[in-house]
């Protein structure tokens, strides 16, 4: 496949000090704390750039009612309700026994008020174990009638900025897509020192049972993800780039990547890395295969650099 | 996959291969199954009526398919084949039902905590719900090479997804002409009664439960020695069966359903309240944390 004289292209990137082997990232929340897929054949943490752990909160949650999971055309939703078994027995328990030598780990943190996100965010910053800190805004604020912090620039703002003051690591803002103006909240985010973001979370959804007119979910609503999503995704991705690279903020683009070419489209829109997560429901052995498609498109294009074909969108 | 037989009541009987499956399956512990089908083509229709119609029986013509459906193993044999069995009910179990042999479906498995069997009971007393038959089998099966004396209480609506015949034997705790049977499960020497909700020729009409209540019943104190329960079928039956077994202080394991989303523990989405050594009821998995629970463990009554 090679070119003549093309040598093996450069997959490894660096996201604001967050070194990984190749753009691939495990989206959180469909990878529980990174032990569940280990025993999976065709599944293998060295294909990985970064590993995302579920959301954690500080105190330990419960979640939602069953069911929990619904199906869609080309789509799953989903209402875990952020179960998890809070932020001290994730530190204290869990991350001693992930394979940090194989892959880099992101902590995912979720709050209902600025002060869990701080605290929260301190804890996994403080541990060895964490490269990287990434706060999903999309969790509704108790303070602020449960409006959430994601959907308001000030919000959104002031949670990043608390985060920023006792986060030693890479932090990465986690954008909604149930927002009018996804640019208003990156800006807000960058402003309030995110060094990188990432996008998109999932899109608000219903699933109705028609033979017993209630909605399929135990919560009535989830959040959409899967292949349905990603044209939507990436439209976000291509907007917030436009923004993100003014500053020399990296992308992380997510939402229904599947193959090698869903990746590619994230990466011309303009994510310099990109998130796996619903695909390796049905497929666990979805990540070799996208990278290796990668490397043989860069190749066959004669990019020696994946870093070279971030935000090369060609407008019409 | 390798064969499809159709059963009575729209059942399916799946045949794959997939020796390390085969191999390694313990029974209770499941496979996920997906056969994407192929993508149809955008086509007009006359009315909604016809849409329905036409997807109804074109299933492979909906958008992709994406997640797995979880089936108790069914069988496990030697020659390297899995065998599943389910009902045809929705959209994922159309497309696998429409499956021909020689097509490559995607196969996970086997996932789970199957039943325990480390210490087997001198009688087993398996009870089923529906399609709570099918990871029945492997279970009856393993059971039986371990010596242990099998009764075998099914209940459905009509349809029995097995061969069904009929018995000379009268049992003492059912009128003697309750006489149909399973052949499958006389062959493991079994006793076998049938329940059917609609009266059914040769079949108690009623549940399992009802069986085994009756069964239970008609046992002295004595005799309840040496006796455990194992069961599979829908949440409000195992709830009446894991009730019965309280009331007659027998073990009894139960194997859960829920919908999954990956089958593999991470997403979270199979979750089902189990009672914890502290008292407390906390949400477990049921694919990774079960399927296979103590009946006495499951929050019965936690579910909303």
């Amino acid at each position: 496949m090679a070119g003549k004289g093309m040598t093996e292209p450069k997959l490894a990137v660096d996201l604001a000090g967050l070194a990984m082997r190749n753009p691939m990232i495990i989206g959180s929340g469909t990878f529980a704390y990174g032990e569940e897929f280990i025993n999976v054949a065709g599944f293998k943490n060295e294909d990985i750039g970064a590993i995302t752990l579920k959301g954690t909160t500080l105190e330990p949650r419960e979640g939602n009612a069953t069911p929990r999971v619904a199906e869609s055309a080309s789509g799953m939703l989903n209402s875990i309700g952020l179960q998890n078994p809070g932020a001290d027995a994730v530190v204290r328990d869990i991350l001693p026994r992930l394979r940090v030598f194989q892959t880099r780990v992101i902590a995912n943190v979720a709050g209902r008020t600025v002060e869990e996100y701080r605290k929260v965010a301190k804890k996994f910053s403080d541990a060895p174990e964490i490269d990287a800190v990434e706060v999903n805004i999309s969790c509704p604020n108790v303070r602020r009638g449960g409006a959430e912090f994601g959907t308001d620039p000030t919000m959104a703002g002031e949670v990043i900025a608390s985060v920023r003051e006792v986060c030693k690591r890479p932090l990465i803002a986690k954008l909604t897509p149930n927002v009018t103006d996804i640019t208003a909240i990156a800006e807000a985010c960058i402003e309030a020192g995110a060094d990188i973001l990432s996008l998109i979370n999932t899109l608000r959804a219903m699933v109705i049972d028609t033979a017993t007119r209630r909605p399929v979910l135990g919560a009535n609503t989830g959040g959409l993800s899967g292949p349905a999503v990603k044209p939507v995704a990436i439209m976000m991705v291509h907007q917030v780039y436009q923004i993100a690279k003014e500053k020399n903020v990296p992308v992380i683009g997510m939402g229904g990547i599947s193959t090698a070419n869903d990746a590619l489209e994230f990466i011309i829109a303009g994510a310099s890395a990109f998130s796996v997560g619903t695909a390796l429901f049905w497929n666990p052995a979805v990540c070799k295969q996208i990278i290796s498609g990668l490397r043989s498109y860069l190749i066959e294009n004669q990019i020696d650099d994946v870093s070279k074909l971030v935000g090369t969108l060609k407008l019409n | 996959m390798l064969e499809i037989v159709e059963l009575e009541g729209e059942h399916c009987r799946l045949r794959f291969h997939a020796p390390a499956i085969a191999e390694s399956s313990s029974p209770g512990q499941f496979v996920n199954v997906r056969y994407p089908g192929e993508i149809g083509k955008p086509r007009a229709f006359d009315s909604h009526a016809d849409t329905i119609e036409y997807y109804k029986k074109h299933p492979a013509a909906e958008p992709p398919f994406l997640l797995a459906r979880p089936f108790g193993v069914h069988r496990a044999n030697a020659d390297g084949s899995v065998e599943i069995m389910f009902k045809v009910l929705g959209r994922g179990t159309r497309l696998l039902a429409e499956a021909q042999p020689g097509v490559e479906l995607d196969v996970l498995g086997p996932i789970g905590n199957g039943f325990d069997l480390a210490h087997p009971p001198q009688t087993a007393v398996l009870v089923a719900g529906g399609t709570g038959i099918a990871p029945l089998y492997l279970l009856a099966e393993r059971l039986h090479e371990a010596g242990a004396e099998l009764v075998i209480l099914v209940g459905t609506g009509y349809a029995v997804p097995m061969t069904v015949s009929d018995s000379e034997d009268v049992v003492h705790f059912l009128d003697e002409e309750v006489t149909a049977v399973i052949d499958e499960y006389v062959g493991l020497d079994a006793l076998v009664r049938i329940a059917t909700i609609r009266p059914r020729k040769g079949c108690y009409t009623g549940t399992s439960v009802d069986l085994l209540s009756q069964y239970l019943n008609a046992l002295k104190p004595e005799q309840r020695c040496g006796k455990a329960i194992f069961s599979c079928g829908p949440w409000a039956m195992q709830a009446a069966v894991a009730d019965l077994a309280a009331k007659f202080e027998l073990p009894c394991q139960v194997l859960l359903e829920e919908r999954m989303g990956c089958g593999l523990g991470a997403c979270m989405a199979c979750v089902c309240k189990i009672r914890q050594e502290s008292g407390e009821y906390k949400y477990k998995r049921v694919c990774v944390d079960g399927p296979v629970f103590r009946a006495e463990d499951v929050g019965w009554q936690e579910r909303e």
